[in-house]
């Protein structure tokens, strides 16, 4: 079926690959970014279970259904489950990630206001998943 | 042809250098940690942006190609299958 | 010029017949049923979510239950049997041929559909449409999961000589005359889709199988304690999903 030029579906090709491959570098380079944890981020290791969140601090603090962080300082969540799956929300910060029994998940970040915040569950976990809920704490140093 | 490498030439030298550029200048000590907000939500409005840009010159390509070779339009050929079957 | 009207076909004649028109004819009825049930659980769901706290859905586990079975249905009850029930009706008009090159096959795949919407409606499992492990196993109450679980699989199956059916058709039982590079750009769609289905079901319908044996504890592929993960489960489930 060749004897007619097809220069413009060429074009269309190449206009295409070279969108997906911007839009991937795009996406690389923001996950990138968002994924290297700072050296001096402090780990907290968030644990969700059927129905509530717990957290235990670097130090030993253990808190249950709340979470007190300093504004200014990096903070790294270890998220794990003892049941079933969950996803570890604080929504006005855009920390997203699914707690999966088996492994531990990590995400970082880093409060710039005072002030407090939803935590949520959303991962589909059972009766009380709609509310499965804790308030984040951003304060003062202390120090 | 000339028109279209042009403008890949000037897309890439207005989005890829401030982008690499940005990726280097991101601090790493207290006080300067990445806004992940930021970069996410910034990430969200230029996919955004580009599916729009994509989505309208698709579909302008389209409506243009439906509107010309419509059977009414006054420079329409008659098809090779006119007079066959099927 | 009056109007001739037949008298109308009994309707156990359309039910046990083997016509791909017939068998279009029955997959839309059983398709649009399923469309306004599950669109009535939606609509439950959008008055209960009206407004805070609760207006018509007592309990929290019945919600649950809702969003599951609507999910459910509108996928695997609706949206798949109507795109068979546009298929089987055109595709061997199509290609030209006199029907579908399976007939009794056809029928057999549709009929597979009532049995299991029953399954899944009398079943209403609360684990959501995705099913995810761990809690698909271990949580989820009574034989409601088994129930979705055995619904789905029947689905799959159907799902899969449907498409066998379509694969064989546009590609053996064209007319003569016609190249393949003739045949209209609906008929390469549903070739293409069927030949996606043939693939890619069985991956999920492996998964589903994977999941029945956790629920029965004979397995551990989605328990850690068991040397499994529950991610393994989304890959066989997200594969087929696209």
């Amino acid at each position: 079926m060749s004897g007619h030029s097809n220069w413009p579906e060429w074009i269309y090709v190449a206009v295409v690959i070279a969108l997906m491959a911007w839009v991937g570098a795009e996406a690389w380079e923001a996950e990138r970014l968002v994924e290297h944890v700072p050296a001096d981020a402090k780990t907290i290791i968030a644990t969700g279970q059927q129905w509530f969140w717990t957290f235990e601090h670097e130090d030993g603090t253990k808190e249950i259904g709340e979470l007190h962080v300093e504004v200014g300082k990096a903070y790294k969540f270890e998220v794990v489950s003892t049941d079933v799956n969950h996803s570890f929300n604080i929504h006005d910060y855009v920390v997203l990630i699914d707690a999966i029994p088996g492994r531990v998940n990590t995400v970082w970040f880093a409060p710039d206001k005072v002030g407090e915040h939803d935590i949520q569950c959303r991962e589909y976990c059972g009766l009380i998943h709609y509310n499965m809920r804790g308030t984040l704490y951003v304060t003062e140093p202390t120090s | 042809m000339k028109f279209i490498f042009g403008f890949l030439l000037i897309m890439a030298v207005l989005v890829a250098l401030p982008a690499a550029d940005f990726a280097f200048a991101a601090g790493d000590e207290p006080g300067e940690y990445l806004d992940r907000r930021v970069v996410i939500w910034n990430l969200f409005y230029k996919m955004m942006t580009v599916a729009f840009i994509v989505g309208s010159v698709v579909s302008g390509t389209i409506i243009w190609q439906v509107w010309r070779f419509r059977e009414s339009h006054p420079k329409a050929k008659p098809t090779s299958y006119e007079g066959t079957d099927w | 010029m009056t109007l001739e009207l037949q008298k109308p076909r009994p309707i156990w004649q359309i039910m046990f017949s083997t016509h791909h028109t017939d068998v279009g004819l029955l997959y839309l009825i059983s398709s649009l049923t399923f469309l306004f049930l599950g669109g009535s659980l939606a609509l439950g769901i959008r008055a209960e979510l009206f407004l805070p706290g609760s207006q018509i859905i007592a309990d929290s586990m019945t919600f649950n239950r809702i969003f599951t079975v609507h999910g459910t249905t509108l996928i695997f009850l609706f949206i798949i049997p109507f795109a068979s029930a546009v298929g089987n009706y055109y595709v061997p008009i199509m290609v030209r041929y006199k029907d579908m090159a399976y007939p009794k096959l056809n029928a057999i795949a549709f009929w597979m559909i009532p049995p299991a919407g029953v399954l899944i409606w009398l079943g209403f499992a609360d684990f959501t449409w995705y099913a995810t492990p761990p809690y698909s196993i271990i949580s989820a109450p009574g034989p409601a999961a088994d129930m979705w679980i055995f619904g789905l699989k029947i689905l799959g199956i159907s799902s899969v000589l449907g498409a066998l059916n379509f694969v064989v058709t546009i590609l053996k039982c064209k007319h003569p005359d016609m190249s393949i590079g003739q045949i209209p750009l609906l008929a390469w769609s549903f070739l293409s889709s069927s030949l996606i289905i043939i693939v890619a079901i069985p991956t999920f319908a492996a998964a589903l199988l994977m999941l029945l044996t956790d629920r029965l504890g004979v397995s551990g592929f989605f328990n850690p304690a068991m040397g499994g993960d529950p991610i393994r489960y989304l890959h066989g489930h997200s594969y087929h999903l696209p």
